[in-house]
């Protein structure tokens, strides 16, 4: 069954020198217990996605077009009354540095407690009592005590497992992770992103997770989004992405991961810098950085065209292999 | 500089407070002139040298604002405050021109016309009272607009004293370094500790009434925050680039600190100045409501509310009403422009 | 922490030295103390011996030696006008200033909060600007001319409260205290109000920087992102972030509160020690300033001390840091 169907986002901020167009015009869905692995680099507009999803876009950016229907409801018409009571409760995010996510001077137990009863009019106790259990579901040691604590008690690790813990509290349809992981050790990164897969697989939990590693999402995703300069330019099953990326951008983030393709093969990079959101190019906004761009590319932007079971490509050009599997 | 074009291009070498100094410094010295003639008393170039004086002042503050105007200019405050700020100060300049009376000349006041509401006409019926009259039958109109006169100057002398002092004192700090400016810097600390009012209160009562002392205590109270800032400023440009450039030309120490360093530790001073030439009238008015400020011969607005104050209970408010609004005015339009300044000159604010 | 607070004490003791060396040597030239001891027809050998019985026709090193010394035993001299210790009479006028700093205290950090969170939260408003002009006015209006115009209104016109002095006052734990009675807590409404309007007008300001840049971060979304009301958000999350770098600037602002209650207990003849001061200035009475000064330098001190255990007190960072050295 369908959690998430965004259809055609448009996200724009209007800053002083112009509008940019972080988000523009992006379609995905989500059934239960899925997970969405949204994929691109810094500036790519995955991460203002995310928050346009919560509505938690902050000035001067604002929501301007699309739907975002979530179990039958467009949160993009959605009161803020309504959208508060669904933030937290039905609709939870982890943001991406755990050092700044929690109130730095208050106890964990009141961030918890608080999050359970705007939600929930349950008393002090019992919102503590699922506090708890919350916490040592993310893997805790003696959650009791722990909760007297403040967040600079608790090591990066630890403060994710507790921002965690906190979109768990009111068992959540939808989990948006906003890069929970990159801020932390490789080691610990592993260990948190196997307990959140299995918490998404037990309670059904569809997850978004917001990423510029394609090696995060590859063992985790069911399906990926490749984003770029505020657009989908590739969207498939995880595997078939990775296996056969069509669009070069998707190549060249494959490319740059060691460790993927064959030993002893130089690893690629992706010539230029990401490019300005503010003054795009005409065209295509990859052609700039494109190996295979030609002068169609330069001045027309392509559609996003289907070529396969739940796969689609914005690009003239695709990688041959993509299309023979089409 | 052609030397530096050789050897590296990459140094940005343009010091960023070259292109302001001419335009300031012509309209700088029309002021400094037009004051020197004034304060010597010469009767006949009085009003010339007002208009001159009037000049450079707007003169100084467009280049100021030059390229910067659209964003200062941001708002309805914005203008009502630049407007009322410009009245006050022509009302100041030229008050013995418009004032309908000399209020220190005796051989003008009745008493007779002691303590006269607003809107009460002389016997004769020659002159009327707009604001009324003080216990001595002096028109309060015209005591507004010399009070005006005497708290603006007092408060804009002492404030740029103070501040060339501290700009010297926080200079020679940051560049001597060491033992100098630890010494200096716990001097500013220990009078930056105790509040401004009191340390003024103090030295007026050690030096009496009198327009030079409150000058000279203004001067005391304010210098220290002024080499403070100053020396923090000067610390920061003293490691950028264009000075490590001035000194790789073999420049003389005191053409870095003249040529390079001081015009760029101004700018941010003008905008706390601004803000503390109100602070400087408010204490200035303070301390002579106190008794302890500027001579009864000489009355500011703090002495002309100080002076009505004994009246206000009876009902004859106009003594002290109006000069109140009068210094509100002008401390709440220069706080305004100052808040507007701050605003468009900060760097770290723009985006 | 130790090494600390005794870096601090260390500090605290030259302030104190370095403001002994100032203030005699300050006071020492206003005005000549014999002109207002004896009367103006006194023969000369009656001057010479009030001159010889205060020590005033010693060398001044010698004078001040003998300052140093009665000082370190608690004697800062005589009232000239008074006739009493000038530290007790100091002493006695000081409960009057410190209740009226501290209500004053209270008043502006109930005003400028309240004003300052909303004025952060609305920052591109209407409702923001206009705050923020209104604390230009705050800054702009001159103590004493607010303290006239309280008056004028609420004393002299509508009548609502008493303009003048400290009304009834009861003995709590041994000081004379106003604020613990009704009249008296209506004769400190004004002038505590007076004295709070420029505070207000700071700590809005302080507020509201405060906010905004709370606003922006992570930890605000992340309470957004749990579902909270934006009331909860200010309220708590905010405020509680905003209120530790107010509490220090007020701590410290505290001091420079008792200095300008000098202007203010003028305006409202309120029995304090900041009228007493400006009465021993205009009646040059030497002890009575040198008195007060050091008594305020010894309360800056102590403010100070106080300001920086709240501090360690309300920021957990700081605590834990704190007791790790």
């Amino acid at each position: 069954m369908t959690v998430l169907d965004v259809r055609d986002l448009q996200t724009h901020f209007f800053t002083d020198t112009g509008v940019v167009k972080a988000v523009d015009g992006v379609s995905f869905s989500l059934g239960e217990g899925e997970v969405l692995g949204l994929v691109g680099e810094s500036g790519s507009g995955k991460s203002v996605t995310g928050f346009s999803i919560l509505r938690l876009v902050d000035p001067p950016g604002r929501v301007v077009g699309g739907q975002i229907n979530f179990r039958g409801q467009d949160l993009a018409t959605l009161s803020a009354r309504d959208m508060r009571s669904l933030r937290g409760n039905r609709i939870a995010m982890i943001f991406q540095d755990p050092m700044m996510t929690l109130n730095p001077v208050l106890r964990i137990e009141t961030q918890m407690v608080e999050a359970v009863r705007a939600h929930d009019r349950v008393s002090h106790a019992a919102a503590r009592d699922r506090a708890i259990q919350a916490l040592s579901k993310v893997g805790i040691p003696s959650p009791e005590e722990r909760l007297a604590a403040y967040p600079h008690q608790f090591s990066g690790g630890m403060r994710q497992r507790v921002a965690i813990a906190i979109a768990l509290l009111n068992g959540p349809d939808l989990i948006v992770a906003d890069e929970p992981t990159t801020a932390l050790d490789v080691t610990i990164q592993s260990q948190i992103l196997a307990e959140v897969q299995e918490l998404a697989r037990d309670t059904g939990t569809a997850l978004i997770w917001i990423t510029h590693d394609l090696a995060v999402v590859a063992g985790l995703a069911d399906k990926i989004c490749v984003m770029y300069a505020g657009r989908i330019v590739e969207t498939g099953p995880t595997d078939a992405v990775l296996t056969a990326p069509g669009h070069p951008y998707t190549e060249g983030l494959l490319g740059s991961i060691p460790g993927h393709g064959r030993r002893g093969e130089r690893l690629t990079q992706i010539p230029g810098m990401a490019p300005n959101m503010a003054r795009l190019p005409l065209g295509c906004a990859f052609a700039p950085r494109c190996a295979r761009a030609s002068d169609i590319c330069r001045t027309a932007a392509p559609e996003i065209t289907d070529i396969g079971p739940g796969r689609a490509l914005r690009c003239y050009h695709p990688a041959p292999m993509a299309e023979g599997v089409a | 500089m052609s030397a530096l074009d050789q050897t590296g291009p990459a140094v940005p070498v343009t010091d960023p407070g070259a292109r302001w100094r001419k335009i300031n410094l012509v309209a700088g010295l029309a002021v400094g002139g037009a004051l020197a003639v004034l304060l010597a008393g010469q009767s006949v170039a009085q009003l010339p040298a007002r208009v001159i004086l009037l000049a450079g002042l707007i003169a100084l503050a467009a280049s100021l604002l030059r390229g910067r105007a659209r964003k200062f200019f941001s708002g309805p405050s914005a203008y009502v405050a630049t407007a009322s700020l410009l009245l006050l100060v022509v009302l100041a300049i030229f008050a013995t021109e418009i004032s309908p009376q000399n209020p220190y000349d005796l051989r003008q006041l009745s008493i007779m016309d002691g303590r006269m509401p607003p809107g009460s006409t002389t016997f004769d019926g020659a002159m009327t009272y707009h604001l009324g009259t003080d216990e001595q039958g002096r028109d309060i109109l015209s005591g507004i607009l010399y009070g005006l006169r005497v708290s603006l100057s007092v408060s804009i002398f002492a404030t740029l004293a103070a501040m060339a002092i501290g700009v010297v004192v926080g200079i020679y700090a940051a560049w001597a370094g060491g033992r100098v400016e630890a010494v200096l810097m716990r001097i500013v600390d220990f009078q930056l500790s105790f509040p401004s009012i009191l340390v003024a209160l103090m030295l007026m009562a050690a030096f009496g009434r009198g327009l030079d002392k409150i000058v000279i205590a203004l001067i005391i109270v304010q210098w220290a925050y002024y080499a403070r800032t100053v020396r923090g400023t000067a610390l920061s440009e003293a490691r950028k680039e264009y000075i490590d450039a001035a000194r790789g030309l073999g420049l003389p120490d005191w053409r870095i600190v003249f040529g390079h360093l001081l015009p760029n530790c101004i700018p941010p001073l003008i905008v706390i100045s601004t803000v503390q030439v109100a602070n400087t009238i408010v204490l200035e008015s303070s301390l002579s409501f106190l008794g302890v400020g500027v001579p009864i011969t000489q009355p500011s607005l703090g002495l002309l509310i100080a002076n009505g104050y004994g009246y206000m209970l009876s009902g004859q408010y106009w003594m002290s009403m109006y000069p109140g609004i009068a210094l509100l005015a002008i401390v709440a339009s220069i706080n305004m422009v100052g808040d507007r300044l701050r605003d468009t000159l900060n760097p770290r604010l723009q985006k | 922490m130790l090494v600390f607070l005794l870096r601090r004490l260390a500090q605290s003791v030259f302030v104190l030295i370095a403001m002994m060396i100032v203030v005699f040597f300050g006071v020492f030239m206003i005005g000549n103390p014999v002109d207002i001891l004896i009367s103006p027809d006194a023969t000369p050998l009656e001057i010479e011996e009030t001159m010889a019985r205060f020590g005033f026709d010693q060398p001044v090193h010698v004078q001040f030696l003998k300052f140093v010394g009665n000082a370190l035993q608690g004697d800062l001299g005589r009232s000239f006008v008074h006739g009493e210790s000038a530290v007790s009479l100091i002493l006695s006028y000081m409960p009057a200033t410190l209740e009226l700093a501290l209500l004053g205290l209270i008043f502006s950090v109930a005003i400028g909060v309240p004003l300052g969170v909303y004025a952060g939260y609305k920052a591109d408003r209407w409702q923001g600007r206009t705050i923020m002009t209104g604390s230009i006015f705050g800054f702009s209006l001159p103590n004493f001319w607010v303290g006239m115009l309280l008056i004028l209104i609420f004393a002299v016109e509508l009548r609502w409260l008493p303009s003048t002095g400290r009304g009834d006052t009861v003995e709590v734990l041994g000081l004379r205290l106003s604020i613990f009675t009704a009249d008296g807590f209506q004769h400190m409404i004004l002038p505590a109000l007076t004295l709070a309007l420029y505070k207000a007008s700071l700590v809005t300001r302080l507020a509201r920087a405060g906010t905004q840049e709370a606003l922006m971060q992570d930890y605000v979304k992340f309470a957004r992102a749990k579902g909270l009301s934006e009331t909860r958000i200010l309220v708590v999350h905010v405020l509680k972030n905003i209120m530790i770098p107010i509490i220090t600037v007020l701590g410290l602002e505290l001091g420079s509160m008792i200095a300008f209650a000098v202007v203010t207990e003028t305006v409202f003849a309120w029995p304090g020690m900041g009228k007493l001061l400006i009465d021993s200035i205009l009646t040059l009475d030497r002890p009575v300033i040198v008195a007060y000064l050091m008594l305020t330098v010894i309360i800056f001190i102590v403010i100070n001390l106080i300001v920086d255990v709240v501090y360690t007190l309300l920021d957990p960072r700081v605590r834990v840091k704190g007791d790790a050295a």
